[in-house]
């Protein structure tokens, strides 16, 4: 009894690593991957909005009476590219490059208005479900107040321009918090109403954070 | 053709009933309300009697009330750059 | 006799006044900022009227009557007029509803 104990244990010591699953699937990693179905709300419409607008007005004729709202998109579109040229600061022309040549950089981008202080690889628990969006999308950050290194840093007044950098986010996932149980009584009165509430966080990851070159904002600035 | 834009910042409780009667005229029913009249003598004259309550500046046009609201909301500061297969 | 219950003036009377008869250095501060609120209003008013060459009476009253912030003596922004006081001035915050009137003006020679 104890030596097929002690047999099964050395034998476990010995699972050669092909056995094992593969990283992603490792507790702490498949925590972003949600096994359940996850209830993303009409990304078809958000997605091609513009060719639904088109779709719509086609068939219009045909169903006259029915005044339809334009749809809102859950997830904010790209924006119309910027044509006014970029006036940069001689200042902030000359340190730019200091900047982007700095080994890591931090980024205090705002995301409805609040600020998230991160670097290229962190996680950040947005304070909301985020609508619209799966695991695996990309999401585009453009509004930034301050963009740094460890010696330099460009400042917004309040924003800074989008065309200087550009971060990119990677969704993954969400995360719910323990249920939570409140018990409402009034006064007086013996019934106990209670109320639960159970909300979801999406979770981004900073996939990168890079500053572009002076050509590359002039140049952009041009062509447009 | 210019317009007053008239926010109300300061409650009219308290206030003698003339006054809150006026904010009552102007359509300020409560705190940051905000409302738009043609620049005129009268509307000029009621905003004199409530000057402490009011913020006034001059516009050209008159925002609807959605525009007002969207005035407020902040910018999203993200966009989808690419989706990722949706089943 | 002594200690923190002596019978000390403001303690033997039946009322004890707690609020002190001048204002903070906060306070004056915004008694001034809501002063010049009402003077950048009235201001506004008068720009965009005189656009249109109209005039109204209350505005050009006021204008008339009514020093600006920077025209005001320290006096008359943060004390009143008081004919029952020792030395006829008492706190402006004893006017009801202080922050919310215009009181700019008192008696020559008060």
């Amino acid at each position: 009894m104890l030596s097929r104990t002690i047999r099964r244990s050395i034998l476990d010591s010995r699972i050669p690593t092909s056995a094992l699953p593969p990283t992603f699937l490792l507790p702490n990693r498949a925590r972003y991957f949600n096994s359940t179905v996850q209830h993303v709300d009409a990304p078809s419409e958000s997605l091609d909005a513009s060719l639904l607008a088109t779709n719509t007005s086609a068939e219009a004729p045909e169903t006259v009476a029915p005044v339809r709202r334009p749809i809102r998109p859950k997830v904010p579109l790209p924006p119309a590219p910027i044509s006014s040229p970029m006036a940069l600061d001689a200042s902030v022309k000359e340190m730019l490059p200091l900047l982007a040549a700095q080994p890591s950089h931090y980024i205090s981008a705002h995301i409805h208005a609040k600020p998230y202080l991160v670097t290229a690889g962190d996680t950040v628990r947005l304070p909301f479900h985020m609508p619209g969006v799966v695991p695996g999308d990309i999401l585009r950050l453009n509004r930034a107040s301050s963009l740094g290194s460890r010696d330099y840093t460009l400042k917004g007044t309040p924003y800074l321009d989008e065309r200087v950098f550009e971060c990119r986010a990677r969704v993954m996932g969400t995360e719910a918090e323990p249920m939570r149980t409140k018990e409402k009584k009034k006064r007086r009165n013996r019934r106990i109403n209670t109320v639960k509430s159970k909300h979801k966080f999406t979770i981004l990851k900073i996939a990168e954070i890079k500053i572009n070159s002076l050509e590359d904002i002039e140049g952009s600035g041009e062509s447009v | 053709m210019s317009y007053f834009r008239i926010t109300l910042t300061r409650s009219g409780i308290g206030m003698p009933k003339r006054t809150q009667g006026v904010l009552k005229a102007l359509g300020l029913r409560h705190r940051m309300t905000t409302v738009f009249y043609p620049v005129t003598p009268e509307v000029a004259g009621q905003i004199m009697r409530v000057k402490e309550l009011v913020t006034v500046q001059e516009v050209d046009k008159p925002l609807t009330k959605s525009e007002v609201r969207a005035e407020r909301r902040p910018d999203p500061g993200f966009y989808l750059e690419s989706a990722a297969p949706r089943g | 006799m002594f200690g923190a219950f002596r019978p000390t003036n403001p303690l033997s009377g039946g009322l004890l006044w707690k609020i002190p008869w001048r204002l903070s250095k906060f306070q004056k501060a915004r008694q001034r900022k809501r002063l010049r609120a009402v003077d950048s209003l009235v201001a506004t008013l008068d720009k965009a009227l005189t656009k249109q060459s109209i005039t109204t009476k209350a505005v050009e009253r006021w204008k008339e009557e009514m020093p600006i912030e920077q025209e005001m003596v320290p006096k008359d922004k943060y004390t009143i007029f008081d004919r029952k006081e020792k030395k006829y001035r008492k706190s402006i915050r004893k006017l009801p509803k202080w922050t919310r009137v215009s009181q700019r003006v008192n008696p020559p020679g008060y």
